[in-house]
């Protein structure tokens, strides 16, 4: 239903703009209906830009699209809006994703009010107590501003926002990273229903692999704006090839899955996008590096299954 | 031995609102050398606990009952004596790193002046002890992090920089709260790391957070917080197999490594709270006592306290 093709994004900075950071950097793959596709990495790998991207919330700098074979880049603008109400997002930080100076029932309607979907107040009234309901709010709630809520609270909100409009396509840009457990819980549970009953394809952008493991069922591990691995869930909870999957893995602190020999360890933090260098980009905080790591990049490797993977060090060839 | 006791311990905001009742009759014994963990649900009072001891809240809170330290009660103490146990006895790691060090000044200087103030060292020494401080903590000071802003930090390395600054003068008790919020899964290893290191000295913490498997990962004991009180307290092995407290079981099935169900309702608001058992409206096992009194604790296991009516054998 969805695919990216070759898609990648640079960002340019410095006065002459000569500086350039590569968040996207040439990745391919498919989403079909009804399936969730979890992304997992660490801040800053270009997990939300992708996201994005998708949406065309942003312009690629290379790159397809498409949304039901039309390539959301080669259309008008007309045409993209009328496709607009069908690609819905939840943004990361619930605070500032709502408008404050609007009352929840105003947020929730304006989305009615500019696709024309209804004809009277009545009807408006009627379809947003409806929704509502289906979201476990108060009416009570409706009169507020978006202050007066807290985080769960308002993720609901932009929940029921997202219900005015039928969506085929969600990305969920780490919709719990701000919340507690038991509310995270609560919102997730939430989300897997009205999936199930609205059948709209996902992405699940989140960097807890845990969560990742509950809401998907493939999975892409992405490392400083590139694919490293992509595998069905369970594949990847079970033979996780790269060493930067299988560090991730590790840190999940109360994972039982990882055995002692698969646990490691991984030093330093994400090295800057800026002006990156040759070579694999994980080379100089894995702990399994060689030579040939710094001198030619991998590439994604099918290790059979729609497993793929890229690092030199699995390479079946 | 007991460390600190907060005994009996009320602190009730007076806002224009109504009345935030954020702790209640809270009862809570850190003792020497071990690793607490306080956990519970963000606005249920955990925060305000830790600023409490460390004497912190804004003037408009109203506070009763006593925090006992070294003989001491904390509360009665004087702004002056006050002074010179925080960050010499107990030490706070405050919640947000973004928002805790002081933009216009370099991180190293910053972290001297605590050892300065407290150990009467010169500035020379005290900056050298900074480096040791910040290499421990894996901060390169070669590598420019001591004489850095802390804009040019990442999240994690000001996590540890004030991790750093906490455990600069020794002391006692360490609150750390939410040490692990917003980090990512690697960095939060790393930030738990050092976390441990802390705690495997001979001293106290008491770690604030809502993340249970950091908590399980750290603690000795572990206190489960609800509506400003405690509602469970127990080794962190027993918490984890044989949880008592209806929310505590809740709590754990809504992790995503378990079943991430969640607890149906929401926790009650701080003004308004229910009568009785704060839990009783959420609660699945709800009996009629419940909507009326307010439980005691009850040890169910040798040193496993939970404040719910189902132990009560009376």
């Amino acid at each position: 239903m969805i695919k990216a093709d070759n898609l990648s994004k640079i960002f340019y900075s410095g006065i002459f703009k000569k500086c350039y950071t590569k968040a996207v950097d040439n990745v391919s793959f498919e989403i079909e209906k009804g399936q969730t596709f979890g992304l997992v990495g660490e801040s800053g790998c270009g997990k939300s830009t992708l996201g994005r991207l998708l949406l065309r919330l942003i312009e690629p700098t290379a790159g397809k699209v498409f949304f039901n074979g039309m390539n959301l880049f080669d259309i008008r603008k007309k045409e993209l809006q009328r496709l607009r109400p069908k690609m819905q997002i939840i943004f990361q930080n619930p605070e500032s994703s709502l408008n404050p100076r609007m009352k929840v029932y105003d947020s929730i309607a304006e989305p009615l009010r500019i696709h024309k979907v209804i004809r009277s107040r009545e009807e408006e009234k009627e379809r947003i107590s409806n929704l509502i309901e289906m979201i476990n709010l108060n009416p009570e709630h409706l009169g507020r501003y978006p202050h007066e809520l807290s985080g769960g609270e308002i993720q609901r909100v932009v929940m029921a926002r997202i219900l005015t409009m039928t969506p085929e396509f969600l990305v969920a840009d780490e919709p719990t990273s701000s919340l507690d457990v038991s509310v995270q819980a609560q919102i997730l549970a939430l989300m897997k229903e009205l999936q199930h009953t609205l059948g709209f394809g996902c992405l699940f952008i989140s960097h807890d692999l845990n969560l990742v493991r509950h809401m998907s069922d493939r999975i892409a591990v992405m490392y400083l704006g590139k694919f490293v691995e992509v595998a069905n869930t369970g594949e990847i909870f079970k033979g996780a090839v790269h060493p930067y999957t299988q560090a991730l893995l590790s840190v999940t602190l109360s994972s039982n899955s990882v055995s002692e020999e698969q646990r490691m360890t991984v030093e330093g933090e994400v090295a800057s996008q800026v002006n990156p260098s040759s070579g694999c980009k994980f080379y100089p905080r894995c702990p399994r590096a060689e030579e040939i790591c710094l001198e030619l990049e991998p590439s994604l490797q099918d290790m059979g299954n729609g497993h793929l993977a890229a690092c030199h060090l699995s390479d079946p060839g | 031995m007991t460390l600190l006791h907060a005994k009996n311990l009320t602190a009730h905001f007076l806002t224009e609102e109504g009345v935030v009742k954020a702790i209640n009759k809270l009862d809570l014994e850190i003792r020497e050398g071990e690793t607490l963990g306080l956990i519970g649900e963000t606005g249920c009072g955990k925060t305000v606990l830790g600023l409490s001891i460390m004497r912190l809240l804004p003037r408009n809170v109203k506070i009763e009952g006593g925090i006992l330290y070294g003989g001491n009660d904390l509360l009665k103490l004087s702004e002056e004596t006050m002074r010179g146990i925080r960050g010499k006895e107990i030490a706070l790691i405050p919640q947000n790193p973004s928002t805790s060090l002081n933009p216009v000044l370099k991180v190293g200087g910053q972290i001297s002046e605590v050892i300065e103030l407290h150990q009467g060292l010169k500035r020379g020494k005290a900056w050298q002890k900074a480096i040791e401080l910040l290499k421990s903590y894996g901060l390169n000071p070669s590598a420019k992090g001591i004489t850095q802003y802390p804009h040019q930090l990442s999240r994690g390395m000001k996590q540890r920089v004030l991790i750093a600054m906490g455990i600069a003068c020794n002391p006692s008790l360490i609150i750390a709260d939410e040490p692990t919020k917003g980090l990512d899964a690697i960095v939060r290893t790393q930030v738990v790391e050092s976390l441990r290191e802390l705690s495997s000295e001979k001293r106290a913490m008491l770690l604030i957070t809502h993340d249970l498997e950091v908590a399980f990962a750290l603690c000795d004991r572990i206190a489960v917080m609800y509506a400003g009180g405690i509602i469970e307290l127990a080794p962190t092995a027993s918490i984890f197999n044989s949880p008592g407290h209806p929310y505590t079981r809740g709590l754990l099935n809504s992790l995503p490594s378990r079943e991430l169900k969640p607890i149906p309702g929401f926790s009650p608001s701080l003004i308004d709270l229910p009568q009785g058992c704060k839990f009783h409206p959420r609660c699945g096992h709800c009996i009629e006592i419940c909507r009326q009194n307010y439980p005691e604790m009850i040890e169910t296991e040798k040193d496993h306290y939970v404040r719910c009516f189902l132990y009560d054998k009376s």
